[in-house]
């Protein structure tokens, strides 16, 4: 009954479609971790989800945990809401929890440079030189796209998990994000 | 599998059945049936509501078989009840229709 045709494109651009639950959830804390222990080493926190900055001295790791748990779980947690409101089928909590926290993969790769070969201090002084800005202008194009591949990830998350589709999922899960995002602006450390 | 055809091909109407045949005695038998809900899905949703049935009415083992997702599993059965109902809903309301007609005949 499986299908051969399974492409690894399919995987990349819509993994939920193979993987959900709590294997996802697994997947998705395992993720998390590493970000907020790599987030942690590097002296930076995360407020929104291209918002990066380097904090004076160390900031203690329950800050940075709190910080990228509630970035994880507040959009779910509406999204969740939504899904019930708006969703004719029994939608799963473990399903859309764990399908929004496994799509944060991603942004890994926004993560992990931040600790490696001075890109931190490069963020954190802008200087004038040409080749700075080249290297900060890259790196603000690879995280758009990054970015990008974040909201496919989580939206399909939302779409999979509660079984929307059309301009229902769409206007539901923009309003959200763009609520969160909002909201995000007031939380300062 | 031979698809069996449930529209009309020239205008898009869903086809009744007019007449059976036994290959055995070749009897024939005419009349005006609808098509039941089930055979009015397309084959691969025919295939998933028997894989269904098979595996006991668990989505847990058919997301297993089928190597996808629960959720995934689950939303195709939905999207199939959807397309029943709205199979239903059509007999009823040409049925209701029908008897109408009788009516003020």
């Amino acid at each position: 009954m499986k299908n051969p045709n399974m492409k690894i494109s399919n995987r990349l651009t819509d993994p939920f479609r193979y993987v959900a639950g709590g294997k996802a959830l697994a997947w998705g804390a395992a993720i998390l971790c590493v970000e907020i222990a790599w987030l942690g080493f590097a002296g930076f926190y995360q407020n929104t989800y291209l918002h990066f900055a380097p904090v004076a001295g160390r900031l203690p790791l329950v800050r940075t945990a709190a910080m990228q748990l509630a970035m994880w779980l507040v959009p779910a947690l509406l999204l969740w809401g939504c899904g019930a409101l708006l969703s004719r089928s029994k939608i799963r909590a473990v399903d859309i929890f764990g399908t929004t926290a496994l799509a944060q993969a991603p942004l890994l790769l926004l993560v992990l440079p931040l600790g490696c070969g001075g890109v931190a201090g490069r963020l954190e002084s802008a200087s004038g030189a040409a080749g700075e800005a080249l290297a900060l202008l890259a790196f603000a194009l690879f995280s758009l796209v990054v970015l990008a591949w974040f909201f496919v990830w989580n939206y399909r998350a939302y779409a999979v998990s509660c079984n929307l589709r059309g301009w229902r999922a769409a206007v539901s899960y923009i309003a959200v994000i763009a609520a969160v995002t909002a909201a995000s602006q007031f939380v300062t450390l | 599998m031979k698809q069996l055809p449930v529209v009309c091909p020239s205008c898009g109407a869903g086809l009744r059945i007019r007449s059976m045949h036994c290959p055995a005695c070749d009897t024939v038998v005419s009349g005006d049936y609808a098509l039941p809900a089930l055979l009015r899905l397309p084959v691969a949703e025919q295939q998933f509501v028997l894989d269904f049935v098979r595996s006991s009415g668990s989505l847990k083992e058919m997301s297993r078989k089928m190597g996808l997702s629960y959720p995934t599993v689950r939303n195709k059965l939905d999207d199939i009840i959807a397309r029943l109902e709205t199979s239903e809903n059509s007999d009823n309301h040409e049925k209701s229709e029908y008897e109408n007609l009788e009516q003020t005949d």
